[in-house]
């Protein structure tokens, strides 16, 4: 082994090194479905933890010393005086099943701010069409928070949330109090509907919402679309925002790759001559178009 | 010169070369023309350790620091490999984010160059890197009868001050003339020719793309990663955590080299695969090697290591070839 260095040596190495994470307090966990849980994160008293400064669509990196990492986008929208981030994570893996572990008070290493996030104030004045399936709509719950939140900044706003069945849809009272919503339109949609299972809402994939919403009082030229969800569900979405005539450009999306490392080194998440995590994850369809493989 | 650190140089290893430490230098062989691994593993080591950690003593961290007492000398790297390390620097520490482990090794190394004369499988000509201008210390030509010897950094030009009896500081209009004639014969030795990389290849990768020769190149590639091991600028990478045997709780997280070529590389939670054919991996390794690496123009030097040792002969001029030849 080499020598140990300095303790001002090792100060260094630790505040600048990108790949260590920073600690942070599990606050409140929220049950979402049966595999989806929203993990809220406070900062510990004293502690330095830039992840609490990020944008919608941003994501940070849970670090979890034995298990390994995962990127997880955050969803809810920045607040640095509430010094507060959310994640809404599906168990899937390994690292996602240890996670479902932790309880309320557990401190969990993050690191973060990643990525670019959504261009927040290029949606001001604009019509807004958020197009969401599954977990997909973690990224896109905190633009959506934040444009609820100045809703008078905002033009005319339409949110198209689908998920496989009425038990598997995340946020499923938040969406379904947006329905009533007066300024908003939400529509929603499942799979399937299990037979012990009700629902009021529409069955379908979710391109089928396009079908029964009204796009009269939307400016396409003044109108950005948002979408986040399977990979499948892209070019079918954009198939149908392209008939409304939306600018390639004002259609945004916020991809998936494997990441390593966030910080665009360890190559997993190139798309062509991209890097899913510092060139993205949000890039806009005129991009995409040009960028080989990327949907 | 080892009185400054550790010499690393060429050896010998059955009938290649690799680059080892150097403890007598009868052992260096400058005839080489290319290792075996590039000198990246001396940046980018093969595993390498990001911080060990105790799980019991409330995740307790370190970092091993890089041994700094003395320098790496790394003695006869061709302009190739050179060109390669630059590429690979500015990746590495001149991102958004630099990467310490890699800024730790590069700044406490000399490098000393070696002029080199090209094979059957060098095409740095056609990447426009059978020179270097930058990312040495030293650099020695060999002339025949002599070296012309370029200073490229004070720690160089302390090394010459240091070992003046070695040097001359005239230099003749016959040195010259002998470096002229040194170059247009190291010129006119290329076997391929290909014009220049910069040439239209971003277009004709892009007009290309969904040309049946990717499939057939897909059909033969073996997913084996032997071309982004043995490529100078290829630095994918996966990071894993590793549990002590022995102890509960210690471990340590580890990076090591990955592949683009492997069939988990793009594979994420759920199983979905964003890369299943081989096909689709080939063009990621070429758009990066020929169109953009790291967001700043292609990254192939031109070194022949995936000429010499892809199982398959599948290789950068291959694809060129592909790419450009007319079809009739």
């Amino acid at each position: 082994m080499n020598p140990e260095k300095t303790d001002q040596y090792m100060k260094d190495h630790f505040v600048d090194n990108p790949y260590l994470a920073h600690e942070t307090r599990i606050k409140k966990i929220i049950d979402e479905t049966a595999h989806v849980k929203t993990f809220v994160m406070e900062n510990i008293d004293g502690q330095y933890n830039p992840a609490f400064d990020f944008i919608p669509g941003q994501f940070a990196i849970w670090s979890l010393p034995g298990i390994g990492e995962a990127p997880f986008s955050y969803s809810c929208h920045g607040d640095s005086e509430n010094k507060e981030m959310q994640f809404t994570i599906h168990k899937i893996g390994s690292v996602t099943s240890a996670i479902f572990k932790y309880q309320v008070g557990d401190i969990v290493e993050i690191r973060g701010p990643y990525g670019n996030g959504f261009p927040m104030d290029s949606l001001i004045d604009k019509d807004l069409i958020f197009i969401m399936g599954g977990i997909g709509a973690a990224p896109l719950r905190g633009v959506l928070h934040h444009v609820l939140e100045f809703s008078e900044s905002y033009g005319n706003i339409c949110v198209l949330h689908g998920a496989k069945t009425p038990q598997d849809m995340v946020f499923k009272e938040e969406f379904l109090g947006l329905a009533g919503h007066e300024t908003v339109r939400c529509l929603l949609t499942v799979d399937n509907i299990p037979e012990d299972d009700s629902w009021e809402h529409s069955v379908g994939v979710v391109t089928d919402l396009f079908n029964q919403n009204r796009y009269d009082d939307i400016d396409p030229s003044k109108t950005i679309a948002m979408i986040c969800g399977p990979p499948i569900m892209y070019k079918f979405v954009i198939m149908e925002l392209e008939k409304l005539n939306i600018p390639q450009d004002q259609i945004l999306m916020t991809l998936e790759r494997r990441m390593k490392c966030g910080i665009g080194k360890c190559g997993h998440c190139a798309i062509d001559g991209e890097y899913a995590c510092t060139d993205g994850p949000v890039f806009n369809y005129w991009d995409a178009k040009s960028t080989k493989e990327m949907i | 010169m080892s009185t400054l650190g550790d010499v690393w140089g060429p050896t010998k290893k059955q009938d290649k070369y690799v680059f080892s430490k150097i403890n007598s230098f009868t052992t260096m062989n400058l005839d080489y023309l290319r290792t075996i691994l590039p000198i990246k593993k001396l940046f980018f080591p093969q595993k390498q350790e990001l911080f060990s950690f105790n799980l019991g003593e409330g995740n307790k961290k370190t970092i091993k620091a890089v041994d700094d007492s003395k320098h790496r000398i790394l003695f006869g790297l061709h302009p190739c490999e050179i060109n390669a390390l630059n590429i690979q620097d500015g990746f590495f520490m001149f991102g958004d984010y630099s990467d310490p482990y890699y800024e730790d090794l590069r700044n406490n190394t000399i490098v000393v160059g070696y002029s080199c004369l090209p094979d059957n499988n060098c095409f740095c000509n056609f990447t426009g890197t059978s020179d270097v201008d930058e990312g040495y210390d030293l650099f020695i030509n060999n002339l025949d009868d002599y070296y012309l010897v370029f200073v490229n950094s004070t720690t160089g030009n302390d090394i010459v001050i240091q070992n003046q009896e070695m040097f001359d500081e005239d230099i003749s209009k016959i040195d010259l003339n002998n470096y002229k004639k040194w170059v247009n014969k190291r010129n006119s030795m290329f076997k391929h020719e290909y014009g220049d990389i910069t040439n239209n290849i971003t277009k004709l990768m892009d007009l290309n793309y969904n040309d049946e020769f990717w499939d057939k190149l897909g059909e033969e590639c073996l997913s084996c990663g032997t071309c982004t091991i043995s490529c100078p600028t290829c630095s994918c990478y996966n990071v894993v955590d590793k549990l002590s045997v022995g102890t509960i709780g210690l471990g340590f997280r580890e990076r090591e080299w990955d592949s683009c070529q492997l069939p988990q590389f793009s594979v994420v939670a759920g199983n979905v695969d964003f890369r299943v054919t081989r096909a689709s991996r080939l063009k990621l390794y070429y758009s990066h090697k020929l169109v953009t690496y790291g967001n700043d123009g292609p990254s192939c030097v031109g070194c022949g290591r995936c000429i010499e040792q892809c199982p398959v002969d599948i290789n950068v001029l291959r694809v060129v070839k592909n790419l450009t030849e007319v079809d009739l």
